[in-house]
């Protein structure tokens, strides 16, 4: 399993490096997004809230974006029968997870600064907001690659996946954005539940998504 | 390794149209079997659901390991399949991709002396969206061979190739038929000489 997994992310690496289109439009898409959004308000004066939930808007669209990607890749390109052939479905949304996870940690990179920047957001707590989007990104990420598999398994597109995706994350956004609100408003590293929930939830998702990705993958 | 396929009434519908039922076979090793039938007869979908890619829609598949049954989740282990459906991945160069599926039994020198032996040795670091179609049929008979599997699929493995291309793999084949099992869909006299027995789907 070590073995086929390294090969699994080694290939996912190597495909979206040899063939960046759709990285680079998730990465201009995050920049502009952000930009637009801090042009936009930047005659107003934004309150904590407000300043948390256009991030996290910013956040959620980005993944919607992006993170779709390397599952209907296999469907659309005709190499998810290949990929089931010489892979567990284990490994598979192991790697895909992996990729994922640096992509989207990579797409904050570029948000974040800008939003810290544009929104003119005064952080109390630095440290309890970058926990907060690391725990609510890495929450984000796990949610949104299972569900991209259910919906490159089904043939189904944009409109299915928001539908079926904005139930489950919908928890993990108003998580998320109380916690940020928090580390804008106050110092120290008193909101430890919201992390717990968040850390908790991704437990819960990647759990079940183990369970559950031979009988997505596998087509039974 | 002494792997037995059991299909036991096998049947399968799309959109309530029957394509073939009771479809009951046992394959041991050194068995070869090829699936023949007019067009939309089912053949390769009879292919894809004895490899266990596809579910029946009736009857079961079964793989077994001398006496003990071998999980779905693990029928990959055991399996190799080459098709027009099989896709390897064309940003990735051959070796590459054979990297991606050996499980490292046959060692480097075991990866160049089949490239030799299929003509890819020169093409080996060229990606897969500049081979010709000739070229990705060849490297899919290799893909499905690498890992020395104890059941091979093949859908029209001579498709898409010229005479030298086609004697490799027909003599590939059956010079390994007497260690595995192996299983073709095709309508070309050529390949059915290939196999022992043979199941007419669609007739």
């Amino acid at each position: 399993m070590g073995g086929e997994l390294l090969r699994n992310i080694r290939k996912e690496f190597l495909i979206e490096f040899r063939n960046p289109s759709a990285v680079l439009s998730a990465f201009s898409f995050s920049g502009v997004a952000t930009i637009s959004v801090s042009l936009v308000t930047r005659a107003l004066p934004l309150q904590p809230l407000v300043q948390s939930i256009l991030l996290w808007l910013i956040i959620f669209f980005t993944a919607m974006n992006s993170l779709l990607h390397p599952f209907i890749r296999e469907e659309d390109h005709g190499t998810a029968p290949f990929l089931r052939l010489h892979s567990s479905a284990l490994s598979v949304l192991a790697s895909k997870l992996v990729f994922n996870a640096v992509l989207f940690f990579s797409l904050q990179l570029i948000i974040t600064p800008l939003a810290v920047v544009f929104f003119q957001f005064t952080l109390r707590s630095p440290f309890f907001f970058l926990v907060t989007l690391l725990c609510g990104g890495f929450a984000v990420t796990a949610t949104v690659t299972v569900l991209s598999a259910i919906v490159a398994r089904s043939g189904g597109r944009g409109p299915l996946f928001t539908i079926i995706s904005f139930p489950l994350l919908l928890p993990i956004l108003w998580m998320s954005i109380e916690s940020t609100r928090h580390s804008l408003e106050r110092g120290g590293f008193w909101d430890v539940r919201s992390l717990v929930f968040l850390l908790a939830f991704s437990g819960m998702i990647i759990a079940l998504s183990f369970l559950l990705i031979r009988f997505i993958w596998l087509d039974e | 390794m002494n792997t037995i396929i059991s299909a036991e009434s096998v049947g399968k519908e799309y959109g309530g149209r029957k394509l073939f039922s009771g479809v009951t076979l046992r394959l041991r090793r050194g068995d070869s079997l090829c699936l023949r039938g007019p067009n939309g007869s089912g053949k390769t979908t009879l292919l894809r659901i004895l490899s266990c890619q596809l579910p029946p829609t009736r009857g079961l598949v079964e793989y077994f390991s001398g006496d003990s049954r071998i999980d779905r989740e693990s029928v990959f282990l055991h399996v190799g399949m080459a098709g027009p459906s099989i896709e390897p991945y064309g940003e990735l160069t051959a070796l590459e991709n054979i990297d991606f599926v050996s499980r490292g039994g046959i060692g480097r020198d075991g990866v160049d002396r089949h490239l030799r032996a299929f003509g890819l040795f020169e093409h080996r670091n060229t990606a897969l969206n500049n081979f010709s179609t000739g070229m990705k049929q060849r490297l899919r008979y290799i893909l499905a061979t690498i890992n020395e599997p104890s059941v091979i699929f093949l859908d029209e493995p001579g498709a898409n190739l010229d005479e030298a291309g086609k004697r490799m793999i027909y003599g590939h084949i059956e010079s390994q038929r007497g260690s595995r099992i192996t299983v073709i869909a095709t309508n070309d006299r050529r390949e059915e000489r290939l196999c022992r027995e043979v199941v007419t789907l669609g007739g």
